[in-house]
């Protein structure tokens, strides 16, 4: 219809037209984490016209799916008395195999009802070509049909292409939605807003004035239970690939001309585009790869990698990357991104540190190099909010000058709970809203770029250096900064 | 814990971070709001529990001028700081100023040196609306937006007159908690008449009656109809728009703060069934009639602390408010 006039300055509140969520793999952690928690928040504060179906093996008919999904939302704010209860009504369950055809007829059946679907695959990528070829040829309805795709998308560039042609034969782009759950986070969408919100900061958002560029993401938990698929990933598939790329694309992008979410995605995959190669000539130049070793952290002895249980002794899987880029654009010629990863690091960290030019002229004493250089940090996780570390005078009579931070307070005074990314990026779904979600050719250039480095890695026979748990990396990884004058932020 | 001073500015800032310290467990969170609130003795009580919502969502200052009885003014500090997610203070500082008959407190140099710089500054005022009222004006160069609630001081047109005057000719920002309330009865509304059909049927509109609903709230969704539908007042109780002459019927008396149980709203157009919006008792109203598919939402009667929340991140007046009470009172 034309435009309603009367939804003006509703838009914000406008609930979204009925829908049936299905989620493969509902039995999961992801759902009991994340994805439950995240529809009941979403309920409670006004989207009720919607069912939730699970779809896995296990039996979990009638009331037990409601019991179970009770016991995920244990302890979670508001999950109680009616509220609660209205929540359980919307759930439902549909027992089968993921390759079971007759479940998938039931789904069909029990989906009769609901012109909106979403699918949601929270399940091992092993089991991604059986649902889709089965949810493929299911009666659509006469609404929406979007189908969400859980990290890891593929794991080198050859299966994410044939993922992603997988899903073509069956689903428009517009209607897959490739997760990653950075880009549900408050900050990092804060980027843009810091970005192309603020005047002050685009003009020097270039070669000119930049040194270069930090990119962290640090974890200090070590691989877990998670061995068996960690083996098979290594850092540079489960964190570069995805969350650090998306840092690294924000930052660098340039502007789109709105908000629209193919515009802010062009952009971004121009970011994955110009990145100048790695080949194995550069290997070992620009990239630095490590495993933790054991000792101890936080006062606990801790295995190393080679030692987790599941892990093979002589494993060549890295748990720390790093990596010095370069894009070549007009805007950041010769301005290196240094890109780092690992575990058992000695803090759980995320951020963005913009290292701009020393002054051209060093007119005060006890000029240090350290010292020199303004840093602009854009601190994802913890601490959420933005740094700016400026030089200024010591009192007394010289004009000797030391570095103060001047914090922006990007949320600093909130004393809420920030929305959790799940629940963004779930409610970005129900509106068809792609911003916060890859595209196509987005993961097909990341992993591109990636897989040459991993063909470089595999033909490259150097061992890969341990670094102690609770440190910043490996010496090679400090030595790649050092060398050009430069240093890690400390962690 | 508060602490009662003469008005030294100096002590007074003093005693705040004293008591904000040992109030604070943990590191307090920058503050980033003042909020001015002018009440009178009978409204404390629903002062104090609106606060308690901001408590631990916003770090702010407060500066409660009461209007009371004593002889002489005085002024009294605490503060309050709550722990949030992070474990980081999220803290309240009060200064409550009671306002004696010598009305040193309520002259502006007594408390606005308090307010802290560059940070915005909201006015809450529970007082009657006179835009001839010094403190009133004052606030033109004091605050960034004042914040009424024109159900609780409602007197007939006179009050949404004097609104639209502080905002037109004082340039103030103006923020309505009334109108805040009106938002799931605009949202109902909004869905119930979703289609070029039923847009169309607005057109041959004859009668809008509201009953069981408090005035301003009633006035208000006339008003924000009209000015979404190119509605014009030509009366006291008709409007002409694109389709012809409505009549609309609105209670003159606060029968009822809480338009939850007993709001009716009726919809009579020159052909067909009309369309009503109705409570249907449970917190919630519901709409139906003619040939809309039914439809409900949720219609509970927000806390004030909640409205409150709502109105102290942004400093600027919702234009759609505005246009609805113009609209009503014939001055769009």
């Amino acid at each position: 219809m034309a435009h309603n006039p009367l939804f003006a300055g509703l838009e914000s509140v406008q609930e979204p037209p009925p829908f049936a969520i299905t989620i493969f793999g509902i039995t999961g952690d992801l759902t009991r984490k994340k994805l439950m928690p995240a529809l009941f928040s979403l309920y409670s504060k006004g989207t009720s016209r919607f069912k939730v179906l699970g779809f896995a093996r296990r039996d979990w008919k009638g009331e037990i799916v409601k019991n179970k999904a009770q016991e995920m939302l244990e302890g979670f704010p508001g999950a109680e008395g009616e509220l609660l209860s209205g929540f359980l009504q919307r759930l439902d369950y549909v027992e089968s195999t993921f390759e079971g055809k007759e479940g998938y007829r039931r789904l069909a059946a029990a989906l009769s009802d609901y012109p909106n679907r979403i699918y949601y695959l929270s399940t091992p990528p092993g089991s991604y070509e059986s649902i889709i070829k089965n949810l493929g040829p299911l009666p659509r309805g006469d609404g929406y049909t979007r189908i969400v795709v859980e990290k890891p998308f593929g794991r080198d560039f050859a299966t994410a292409q044939a993922l992603n042609r997988l899903l073509a034969d069956y689903f428009r782009e517009e209607e897959i939605f490739r997760i990653d759950h950075y880009l549900g986070k408050e900050t990092v969408q804060n980027i843009l807003v810091h970005r192309f919100g603020n005047g002050i900061f685009e003009p020097v958002w270039n070669s000119r004035y930049i040194d270069h560029v930090q990119i962290t993401v640090a974890e200090d938990i070590g691989v877990g239970t998670r061995a068996n698929y960690y083996e098979q990933a290594g850092t540079l598939r489960d964190m570069i690939q995805n969350h650090a790329f998306q840092l690294l694309s924000l930052t660098a992008m340039e502007p789109p001309h709105s908000l629209d979410a193919e515009r802010i995605r062009d952009e971004k995959v121009k970011v994955l585009r110009s990145l100048r190669p790695i080949t194995f000539r550069d290997i070992r130049n620009r990239t630095v790869r490590g495993q933790y070793d054991g000792g101890f952290m936080n006062g606990q002895e801790v295995p190393g990698y080679r030692e987790e249980e599941g892990v093979a002794p002589d494993s060549r899987t890295e748990t720390y990357v790093a990596l010095k880029l370069y894009l070549d654009t007009w805007r950041w010629s010769g301005v290196p991104f240094y890109l780092r990863s690992g575990k058992r690091m000695m803090r759980k960290l995320s951020e963005i540190s913009v290292h701009f030019r020393r002054p051209p002229l060093g007119l005060f004493r006890n000029r240090h190099p350290a010292l020199d250089q303004n840093v602009l940090i854009m601190r994802i996780q913890p601490e959420e909010g933005i740094t700016l570390n400026m030089n200024v005078k010591i009192p007394g009579y010289t004009t000797d000058m030391r570095p103060v931070n001047m914090d922006f307070a990007y949320g600093s005074a909130f004393g809420e709970r920030t929305l959790e990314a799940y629940e963004r990026l779930l409610f970005d779904v129900i509106l068809g809203d792609s911003t916060l979600y890859t595209r196509r050719d987005e993961v097909e250039e990341s992993w591109a770029f990636i897989t040459r480095i991993l063909e470089g890695w595999r033909q490259d026979d150097q061992s890969l250096p341990e670094y102690e748990p609770g440190s910043s990396g490996p010496a090679e990884a400090r030595e790649l900064l050092r060398r050009e004058g430069k240093r890690w932020r400390r962690l | 814990m508060a602490t009662t001073l003469v008005f030294d500015h100096r002590r007074i800032e003093e005693e705040l971070v004293r008591i904000q310290q040992q109030s604070a467990p943990t590191e307090a969170r920058a503050t980033i709001l003042n909020l001015l609130v002018f009440a009178d003795r009978t409204s404390r009580d629903q002062t104090e529990a609106a606060l308690g919502v901001v408590l631990g969502k916003r770090a702010a200052r407060i500066i409660l001028v009461v209007n009371s009885d004593s002889a002489e003014s005085s002024i009294a500090v605490s503060a309050r700081c709550y722990l949030d997610p992070e474990r980081r203070s999220v803290c309240l500082q009060e200064v409550i100023v009671e306002n004696g008959m010598d009305q040193r407190g309520a002259a502006v140099n007594s408390w606005s040196p308090l307010l802290i710089r560059d940070i915005p500054v909201y006015a809450w005022w529970q007082l009657e609306l006179n835009p001839e009222d010094r403190l009133l004006l004052s606030l033109r160069e004091l605050a960034d937006k004042v914040i009424v609630d024109s159900e609780a001081s409602f007197a007939g047109e006179e009050t949404l007159k004097r609104i639209v005057e502080l905002h037109d000719s004082l340039s103030m920002a103006v923020s309505d908690f009334a109108w805040l309330r009106l938002k799931p009865l605009r949202l109902l509304t909004a869905r119930a008449f979703d289609s070029d059909a039923l847009q169309n049927r607005l057109r041959s509109l004859r009668r809008l009656s509201i009953v069981g609903a408090p005035p301003a709230f009633s006035r208000m969704y006339v008003g924000w109809l009209a000015s979404r539908l190119g509605w014009r007042r030509e009366s006291n109780t008709h409007f002409v728009g694109p389709g012809g002459t409505m009549a609309a019927e609105v209670p003159d008396v606060v029968a009822t703060r809480d338009a939850t149980s007993s709001l009716i709203v009726e919809f009579v157009f020159e052909n067909g069934d009309p369309i009503r919006i109705h409570s249907s008792g449970s917190g919630t109203a519901v709409v139906e009639g003619g040939d809309l598919q039914a439809d409900e939402c949720a219609m509970g009667l927000p806390p004030t602390g909640e409205l409150l929340m709502q109105n102290i991140d942004s400093a600027y007046s919702e234009f759609l408010y505005l246009d609805a009470v113009r609209s009503w009172l014939g001055e769009s």
